[in-house]
């Protein structure tokens, strides 16, 4: 059918009327087909199917409503049927309404109307037509979309769903549901936004949103939203769980190693450059470790490539293994709260690299390297056989050995040539001096861990005269070292290195402990000595220091109030709450607290008031210079006035001659310390100092009271 | 009734008129075309009213009453339409009586619009 042959068919058994009716039609363009009755009318549709029926209502044989219904029934609900009937019967009228008539004319007919009257009529079949059309073919394109695509009034519910494809199958989208019942509250609030978004700016929204099935399986939704009108907003919904795999597989493919499923050097350089913002604005330190397996190409010439990848396989796993950042606790015990973090990556043939971030020392890094290398000297086993490798590793660092990734790669790099020039199987600072002072600091703290273990430290005493009694009545422990090749090692070589490796805990627990049990066989032997142990900044701030402490205490039998604890004034320059609840809960226990090196730090009028001690120690700077220099004097002066309007003893060290010893006497000093009473001595002297008439305390002495 | 109103009465020349604007350029010849299928379709109808009346067949009263009732309506016979209507109602509820007093109207109308055919074919 078009436009230009529609046909009509009219039945009427009125002659006259179908003549005109004939002549009214084709006036209007229309091709017309006439019918006496209604079998007539039937057998002419079904040999020629009309456009449009005309239907007189009452003719002989077949009625115009069994014709109406008849047809419906054949063709469906578009094709425009028309009844003809009498102005004065409604009944009929309404009759063929239910039986489906399109329209109604009434006789008598006003024949200069009826021509347009029919050509509206077309119209409007035409159009629905048209339509119908339209929506078949909205409907193929739909099929041919693979998105669900459904229609969302702005409440949140499924109007309609235009299209729901096997490829959007997992999603649950039923018109009449609201979204809530197919969609987790987060992903519906995302629906809710863009719809709302879309209406407001008059523009397509889109978004992305994943869902997990069966607790794992998670597929990947993009959602446009289109608006209709003011309430309704079109939804097109499209698996992009395919295209989101394919992407993650490039990305892994870009920058992920095939062999070892290690970073490659891309995600390598990626990470080190924010690595490197993150220091800069941290103002940390970083370290890029560049690894280089010594005779890897031997291997794989010798024993082929499959052996070879196999081997580079074990190296990556075993690297991963070794640098699992918390060993670097083992490494040094101040990590506990604040880890470093060591990333591994493969950037070519038999090169691995490792930055490591967030580490306080550069020995830290250095020995972390030396781990890694110990751990690759372990052999390998691999196709039956055990092969064996070693690895040179050279470090860069950031900022010293430069400020970009690229710059430390290469410094990295040729400080591991350096370690293969050394000859190989060791590692190397980009910087030769660094590589010397790190290796010397950590074979010293390397040391020291054997010399707690081997008993090469050692305690010396320094008696402690009571000016009131004129006797030595206490003693200072101090440690020694004397190192099995190197000889003595002096305190202010290693006690500073042992603050910053964590070490200070065990070897200040040892010193105790060595000091209490030496006190105890003096005792037994019946001389009464108290004893004064250091305390370093690191051990106050270390939470089990008092039950630490009353531990050592019990266990030698050692009584806490003959027990003084040295602190140096800068340890407790940042005092805080926990520090001091440190000291108040050692005093209770009865044991003493002296301020160490008094007048050399901040001195600081104020705390001096809050702190629980009991002795301050003038520095020995003071009395070294106090025979000559009167502002020194008048320091000394001043601290012990200080100390005796707070309630403190005083002790002065660095005694070297009587005149200093009578001085400080007469100023009120309380104790005195230094080597014009004795050097510090090993605990089996102290016994005949304390015991023995003392030449220089005789002549003090007897000075003292002449 | 003045005679003039009475032919008025007769055809209504509205209806007439509309038939006529269906061919604008011969309406007065389609006009007497239709008369002629009228006078010569009507005559059965008036037969088998007759006939309907004669052996007191109401359904077939009705339907040949029905028939004349929309072709006198259509060439605007609507005087005699009237009486058809009114035999089609009778006959759909049975009161043969009271169609049967319709007979002479019937003739006497179904005469009358003849005659008016007639009238106009010869002044055509």
């Amino acid at each position: 059918m078009t436009s230009d042959s529609f046909k009509v068919l009219l039945a009427d058994d009125d002659a006259t009327i179908r003549y005109l009716m004939q002549i009214a039609l084709e006036r209007a363009g229309l091709i017309v087909s006439l019918a006496q009755n209604g079998e007539e009318a039937i057998r002419l549709f079904n040999e020629s199917p009309a456009d449009m029926v005309l239907l007189d209502v009452e003719m002989p044989g077949k009625s115009g409503y069994e014709v109406c219904s008849y047809l419906r029934k054949k063709v469906g609900s578009e094709l425009p049927i028309v009844m003809v009937t009498g102005m004065d019967d409604v009944q009929s009228i309404d009759h063929a309404f239910d039986l489906g008539a399109t329209d109604f004319i009434v006789k008598p007919i006003n024949w200069s109307l009826i021509p347009y009257h029919i050509l509206y009529l077309k119209r409007a079949y035409l159009n629905l037509i048209e339509l119908k059309h339209a929506n078949a073919r909205s409907k193929a394109i739909f099929n041919t979309i693979p998105d669900a695509m459904f229609i969302l009034n702005e409440n949140g519910m499924v109007i309609e769903v235009l299209s729901h494809t096997p490829q959007t199958s997992c999603l649950t989208i039923q018109s009449g549901k609201v979204l809530n019942q197919s969609f987790p509250e987060q992903i519906v609030k995302k629906y809710l936004d863009a719809s709302l978004s879309a209406r407001k700016q008059q523009r397509t929204e889109h978004f992305e949103f994943q869902l997990k099935f069966d607790q794992q399986i998670i597929r990947y939704y993009e959602c446009r939203i289109v608006t209709i009108d003011l309430n309704e907003t079109l939804c097109l919904v499209q698996d992009i769980t395919d295209r989101i795999n394919s992407e993650n597989k490039i990305y892994r493919l870009a920058y992920f190693d095939g062999l070892t499923g290690l970073p490659n050097r891309q995600a390598f350089m990626k990470r080190l450059k924010r690595e490197i913002s993150r220091a800069q604005f941290a103002h940390n330190q970083l370290a890029v470790l560049f690894l280089d397996l010594d005779g890897f190409k031997c291997i794989n010439d010798a024993m082929g490539h499959n052996t070879g990848d196999r081997m580079l396989q074990s190296a990556a796993d075993r690297l991963q293994k070794d640098m699992r950042t918390t060993d670097f606790l083992a490494i040094n015990p101040q990590y506990v709260n604040n880890t470093p973090t060591a990333e591994l990556a493969r950037i070519g043939g038999d090169e691995f690299t490792i930055i490591i971030s967030n580490f306080l020392r550069t020995e830290d890094a250095l020995m972390m390297a030396h781990r890694i290398r110990e751990a690759m000297q372990q052999p390998f086993h691999i196709d039956n056989q055990d092969v064996v490798l070693t690895a040179s590793i050279g470090i860069a660092l950031y900022p010293d050995d430069g400020s970009d990734a690229e710059t430390l790669l290469k410094h990295a790099d040729t400080a591991m040539n350096h370690a293969k020039n050394e000859g190989r199987n060791n590692c190397q600072f980009y910087s030769s001096t660094l590589t010397r002072q790190a290796e010397k600091r950590l074979q010293l703290e390397n040391g020291m861990r054997r010399a707690l273990l081997q008993h090469e430290f050692y305690l010396t005493y320094q008696p402690q005269l009571d000016i009131a009694s004129g006797q030595f009545k206490s003693v200072e422990a101090l440690i020694r070292w004397q190192h099995p090749t190197q000889g003595q090692i002096s305190p202010g070589d290693f006690i500073s290195l042992a603050e910053e490796n964590g070490l200070i805990i065990p070897i200040g627990e040892w010193v105790l402990r060595t000091a209490c049990i030496e006190a105890m066989k003096w005792k037994n032997r019946g001389l009464h000595s108290r004893i004064s142990v250091n305390l370093s900044p690191m051990q106050l701030k270390n939470p089990d220091l008092v039950k630490n402490i009353l531990n050592i205490l019990v266990e030698t039998n050692f009584s806490p109030d003959a027990l003084i604890l040295e602190v140096t004034e800068s340890a407790l320059m940042n005092c805080n709450q926990s520090t001091l609840n440190t000291l108040h809960s050692l005093r209770r226990h009865g044991i003493e607290i002296s301020l160490d090196d008094f007048g050399t730090g901040y001195s600081s009028m104020n705390y001096l008031k809050h702190l629980p001690i009991t002795n301050i120690k003038v520095d020995k700077i003071f009395v070294n210079g106090m025979l000559d220099d009167d502002k020194s004097l008048a320091i000394i002066r001043s601290i012990i006035s200080l100390s005796k309007n707070l309630g403190f003893t005083v002790t002065a060290e660095g005694i070297e001659f009587l005149e200093q010893a009578d001085l400080l006497r007469t100023l009120g000093c309380d104790y005195l310390q230094g080597h014009y009473f004795s050097k510090p001595v090993r605990a089996v002297e102290i016994e005949a100092i304390f015991t023995k008439q003392h030449p220089t305390k005789a002549a003090y002495t007897l000075h003292s009271i002449a | 009734m003045t005679p003039e109103h009475n032919h008025q009465s007769i055809l209504n020349l509205i209806q007439l008129d509309s038939i006529r604007s269906l061919n604008p350029s011969n309406g007065d010849e389609l006009v007497t075309k239709i008369l002629g299928i009228f006078l010569e379709t009507s005559i059965d109808q008036i037969r088998q009213i007759e006939r309907a009346l004669e052996d007191e067949d109401c359904e077939n009263l009705c339907n040949a009453a029905h028939t004349l009732k929309s072709s006198s309506a259509n060439i605007g016979a609507d005087s005699l339409s009237s009486v058809a209507k009114r035999l089609e109602l009778h006959g759909r509820s049975r009161e043969l009586a009271q169609a049967v007093q319709l007979r002479c109207d019937l003739s006497q109308q179904y005469q009358l619009v003849v005659s008016e055919i007639e009238k106009m074919r010869d002044r055509s």
